[in-house]
């Protein structure tokens, strides 16, 4: 192995190899497979889940798991589409103010349950994963927003090019996934927050003892994700252009996957995440629900 | 993934019903109760639907809502049926998303008396009445007509439908299909029809990959209301609207922006909220028996409506209608496509979207700049740390009863007593972990220390090197020794050069040499103890506590260690050493404090002090060391070993054990001690060789065959892998017997465990506060006793004890000997 692949680990290297073997072998089979077209399309679908991925890693590290963000998003979304609306329609940076504070709130409510009830992560997110979920069903009646303010509805083409295959698009999700896994990868490696969060999931009564705030790191771990979680809504709410109460439903299992699978490789995290959507692409026979 | 919702409107609706049953109001009060179950709920469709269903409802003073589920799934139709039927409505009605699933539930509504009223399901059997407001065959085939000739006959299309098991949707796609194919013979399906059309995301991936994997595609037909969405917006997306042609039948408000851009080609519909008034009008009808006549047309939607009546008991399939569809079909922008109450109007978009290792050379010899100061504290000059009246208890136990500890700075302190006397508990008040109780004199450097925190201690200079270090495996050597400046930093920025600077000079200082980027998980338990110590020196640490640093070390890696602690003493930090190996003690320190179950025993200085005298002191008793008389006759051996060998682990190796015998096996720390010791358990297979027990050759597969026949196994990480810590000091006790306490009708006998655990707490002399206590809250010393006890409990006739010496007492615990229990007592130090 040359040593400029060095830091990546052995299962990140197996992952890449069998990613790289699926790849192959769709590239040989079909001819749509490696276009442009397909490679940027798998970028977009994924730009949601990574972002989702990149929040989660930060509670993976922390020694937490959090199965209720992917609900905890569709309730930003709602509350975020429903105020904007009442406020007149607002506009990007207020959404994503907006977004992420919602989420981060959500994410503080998490955090408060676990470590001031010292009760086990799996178990709270699990209840709250109910909570979030029956709450914005009761309160939405299941009904969905098709009316969004038409900034969020508008697509946003950041680049764009006409190959033989049709046009190949990368849009803004994908610039928010970027920016998304660069803080977080600059919380994780550069700032003595990430260290501590780092520090705490590696031993938490040493953490403890060497004076960590155990309760802050908490916070900014289940905050982190609640607001990743939240940005994330906000993207899948302007690809989809709609707001359904259950879209991301069941999305968390998808994302823990690829996470706990491709930890602590971050960047096998998202490689994973790629390797969703090539699953997902390798069975085009759609759900039939 | 189930999911299963019902609208806020219909709960409401639901528990209306509910209280005109329980107040019996609903058998008086003769209004007719009407429940709709809808394929989904939420979308505009069927948002339209039960604004239709309301407005009849109030006009014709019945009691009709409407349920939908949240996914279009047949499985919750059902559910959402049968809960009506429980509520005992009158008519319940129904859009299935799979006829066939719904029968059963339908038939079952109907014994029980209920009216049952369909839509959009042509077949459907167990129904008193369907309707539709369009023939399925004129529906489908206007559809195929019109998809013909604005393709002018040529190219491939894709059909989209609801679901594969949707009646209706299937019945459309069914009729335009094989119109195309009759009259537009060029024209060619892109695979069978998909089922996503309730979706909009399901759609739109499909659409896409359609598209790609098609390069002629050239419309889409999309039956369900999401459908014809989704697949324009990938049509937008690929940018190829009046190139794809998309048609269906959807809603206005929610496709606006897609036909204001041209994307969305054309559709046929009508307007659901008719369906609504029609559910609620017919339904009524019906359940006051005046819907009988086939043919029987409705006031305001007559001309645009078509029923037929199931005939009910009979097997025959319903006979669809033969009046003409073309006065029914609409296109949606000269009628219904007029925004509506209920289907979120709005004009369209403005415009359409814009298309866009190792310490290096340099680092070395900072040690000069330290002064070095010679360990003149042998009683004279002030205390850096006074301790008296130091007393504390942990609900039942005292664990420090009036204690008095005082340590001059440069000094080297050893605290000696057994395990359980209250040593960690010092440890931990004087580092702030705990508080003591009232009354206590806590002095540093002549200054009260009262009401101390961690932090606090830390930023006096007091430094805890703990027995489990309390290091972070995951991370590297020089982030786990310099990890502090993490702590508070400003700007709160990781500068990994000076951390590898800091970490570096202080491991100079200690004289060793550890590669600084390596995972601590990677180092050996004497390195990771180096990193400990340095870690402690990083925050110039005056004070040092040790706690049972050498208990997992080598000899050479012992007196290296002892090196460095003599090392920081001329560097003016006072030491205090916990150990149970009392030559170390002496050889190390210059005064002793001796603890006694929580009370303060003395200071002594080491000068002329002996190891049986300290044993003395810390046990209270007087202990003969003398070797136990060698038995004369050689009993039959219990068990032996004969040439055995594991590739790798040992080799050739062959002993014999005698019952009541008890025989240390020694070598270095990877000399194959353990890994002999677990075949020994049965948990691994010997390669070659043989095992006799009892006279009889011993084949284990697993250690629960070592168990069974009474060898025991006590390892060496007692504390992580022989208690479950949270879990109460009985229940640990008895995991091992579980069997041996059955009572009556094989439940666990709670008198039994009593009577057993007593035996062993009373045996063993641990000290515990309750048996129901989580075993956590004991000290080291009796954890490993109830670790024992677990063992002893299955009476084994041979105990492995892997290093028992690791932190046990320097007193035998008692009744570890049984003269029945052959001990083969491993030594763990390397010679």
């Amino acid at each position: 192995m040359p040593k400029l692949l060095s830091f990546i680990g052995p299962t990140e290297r197996w992952l890449i190899i069998v990613i790289a073997c699926i790849c192959a072998g769709l590239a040989l089979t079909t001819d749509t497979f490696f276009t442009l077209v397909n490679a940027f399309d798998l970028l977009n679908y994924s730009a949601v889940n990574v972002i989702f991925a990149a929040g989660l890693l930060v509670v993976l590290v922390a020694g937490g798991i959090d199965i209720s963000f992917a609900v905890g998003a569709s309730v930003v979304q709602y509350l975020a589409v429903t105020l904007l609306m009442q406020i007149g329609g607002g506009n990007w940076a207020l959404g994503f103010i907006l977004s992420a504070f919602l989420g981060f709130c959500l994410g503080a409510i998490n955090a408060t349950l676990i470590y001031r009830f010292r009760l086990i992560s799996i178990v709270v997110t699990i209840a709250t994963f109910n909570l979030f979920f029956g709450l914005l069903m009761f309160f939405s009646g299941g009904v969905s927003i098709y009316l969004l303010p038409d900034w969020m509805t508008r697509r946003v083409i950041l680049f764009e090019h006409e190959t033989a295959a049709g046009w190949a698009e990368i849009t803004l999700p994908v610039l928010v996934m970027a920016v998304v896994v660069l803080a977080t990868w600059f919380l994780l490696r550069k700032l003595s927050y990430g260290r501590q969060l780092f520090a705490m999931g590696d031993n938490v009564e040493g953490a403890r003892r060497l004076g960590i705030n155990i309760g802050a790191m908490h916070y900014l771990a289940y905050g982190w994700l609640g607001a990743c979680a939240g940005i994330a809504g906000l993207m899948q709410a302007h690809h989809a252009q709609e707001v359904v109460p259950n879209a991301l439903y069941g999305r968390e299992l998808e994302v823990l996957a690829a996470v706990v699978l491709g930890a602590p490789g971050w960047a096998a995290g998202a490689v994973l995440c790629w390797g969703r959507s090539l699953a997902s692409r390798l069975s085009p026979s759609p759900r039939t629900d | 993934m189930i999911k299963f919702g019902l609208t806020r409107r219909s709960l409401i609706g639901a528990a209306v019903a509910s209280t005109l049953l329980a107040g019996g109001a609903f058998a008086q009060d003769d209004q007719t109760t009407i429940g709709v179950v809808v394929k989904i709920g939420g979308i505009p469709w069927f948002n339209a639907m039960e604004a239709g269903i309301k407005e009849r409802a109030e006009e014709l003073g019945v009691n009709a809502f409407m349920v939908g589920p949240t996914s279009a799934d047949p499985a919750l139709q059902v559910r959402a049926i049968e809960d009506l039927i429980a509520q005992g409505v009158d008519v319940i009605g129904v859009v299935p998303n799979d006829a066939a699933v719904l029968e059963p539930v339908l038939a079952r509504a109907r014994e029980q008396g209920i009216h049952v009223l369909t839509h959009e399901s042509p077949d459907q059997e167990n129904v008193d009445w369907n309707f539709e407001l369009a023939s399925a065959q004129g529906f489908g085939e206007a559809y195929g007509k019109q998809l013909g000739e604005m393709l002018n006959g040529q190219g491939k299309y894709a059909v989209f439908v609801g679901g594969l098991t949707v009646p209706l949707h299937n019945a459309w796609a069914d009729a335009a299909i094989a119109y195309i194919e009759a009259n537009y013979p060029d024209m060619e399906p892109a695979g069978d029809r998909y089922g996503v059309a309730e979706d909009v995301d399901a759609s739109r991936r499909t659409a896409l990959d359609l598209m790609r994997a098609h390069d002629d595609l050239k419309g889409f037909l999309a039956f369900g209301s999401q459908g014809p969405i989704g697949a324009a917006r990938a049509v937008e997306e690929r940018r190829k609207g009046g190139e794809v042609l998309v048609m269906g039948p959807f809603s206005p408000g929610q496709g606006r922006s897609l036909m204001h851009d041209g994307i969305l080609t054309g559709g046929y519909m009508w307007n659901p909220k008719q369906a609504g008034e029609v559910f609620v009008t017919l339904g009524n009808m019906i359940a006051n028996g005046e819907a009988s006549r086939p043919g029987w047309r409705s006031r305001g939607w007559a001309s645009s409506s078509r029923m037929s009546r199931t005939r009910t008991s009979s097997s025959t399939s319903w006979s669809r209608s033969t009046t003409r569809p073309s006065t029914i079909l609409r296109p949606w922008a000269s009628e219904t496509g007029r925004p509506r109450e209920g289907l979120a109007p709005s004009p369209p978009a403005p415009s359409p979207h814009s298309l866009q290792h190792n310490i290096d050379a340099g680092s070395s010899g900072p040690r000069e700049e330290n002064p070095v100061m010679t360990n003149t504290a042998t009683g004279n000059g002030a205390y850096l740390l006074r301790l008296e009246h130091v007393s504390k208890r942990f609900g039942g136990v005292q664990a420090l009863d009036d204690i008095t500890f005082n340590i001059y700075p440069g000094e080297v302190l050893c605290l000696a007593g057994e395990n359980g006397c209250g040593k960690s508990t010092l440890i931990k008040t004087i580092s702030g972990v705990h508080r003591p109780e009232a009354g206590a004199v806590m002095e540093w450097d002549g200054t009260d220390m009262t009401g101390l925190d961690p932090a606090k201690a830390r930023a006096l200079g007091i430094q805890v090197i703990w027995q489990d270090l309390a290091l972070f495996p995951e991370m590297s050597v020089a982030e786990n020794i310099a990890f502090e400046r993490n702590l508070g930093a400003r700007p709160a920025l990781v500068d990994n050069r000076a951390m590898r600077a800091e970490a570096g000079a202080i491991l100079d200082r200690l004289g060793v040499n550890i590669p600084l980027d390596a995972p601590v998980r990677s180092l050996s338990i004497a390195n990771r103890q180096l990193v400990a110590i340095a870690r402690a020196l990083v925050a110039d640490a005056r004070l040092v506590f040790m706690d049972e640093p050498t208990a997992s070390l080598s000899q050479k890696e012992t007196d290296a260690l002892i090196e460095i602690v003599r090392r920081l003493s001329e560097q003016n930090i006072a030491v205090v050493f916990v150990s149970h190996r009392l030559k170390e003690v002496l050889d190390i320190s210059s005064r002793v404090t001796v603890l006694r179950d929580g009370r303060y025993v003395g200071t002594y200085p080491t000068k002329g002090m002996t190891q049986a005298r300290l044993t003395e002191l810390m046990t209270g008793s007087n202990f003969d060391y003398a070797a136990r008389p060698e038995k004369t006759e050689e009993p039959s051996p219990i068990l032996s070993v004969e040439n055995l060998s594991r590739s790798g682990e040992y080799e050739d190796v062959s002993f014999a054990i005698a019952p009541g015998e008890i025989v240390g096996l020694t070598g270095r720390l990877g000399s194959g001690r353990t890994e002999l010791a677990l075949s020994l358990f049965g948990m691994t297979r010997p390669d070659a060789g043989r095992i006799t027990w009892q006279g009889a050759p011993l084949r284990m597969r697993s250690n629960r065959d070592a168990i069974r026949a009474g060898i025991a196994y006590v390892s060496e990480d007692r504390l992580s892998l022989g208690l479950v810590q949270p879990q109460s000091i009985a229940d640990n006790t008895v995991v091992t017997v579980l069997d041996r306490l059955l009572g009556a009708g094989k439940l666990l006998s709670p008198t039994k465990k009593q009577r057993l655990v007593d035996h062993w707490i009373q045996r063993l002399r641990v000290k515990v506060g309750a048996p129901e206590d989580p075993v956590s809250t004991l000290s080291g010393g009796n954890q490993q006793r109830i670790v024992l006890s677990k063992w002893l409990a299955t009476e084994p006739r041979l105990l492995i004890l892997d290093s028992p010496t690791v932190g046990v007492d320097v007193a035998p615990a008692p009744g570890s000997s049984p003269s029945s229990t052959s001990l083969p007592k491993r030594g763990w130090r390397s010679c």
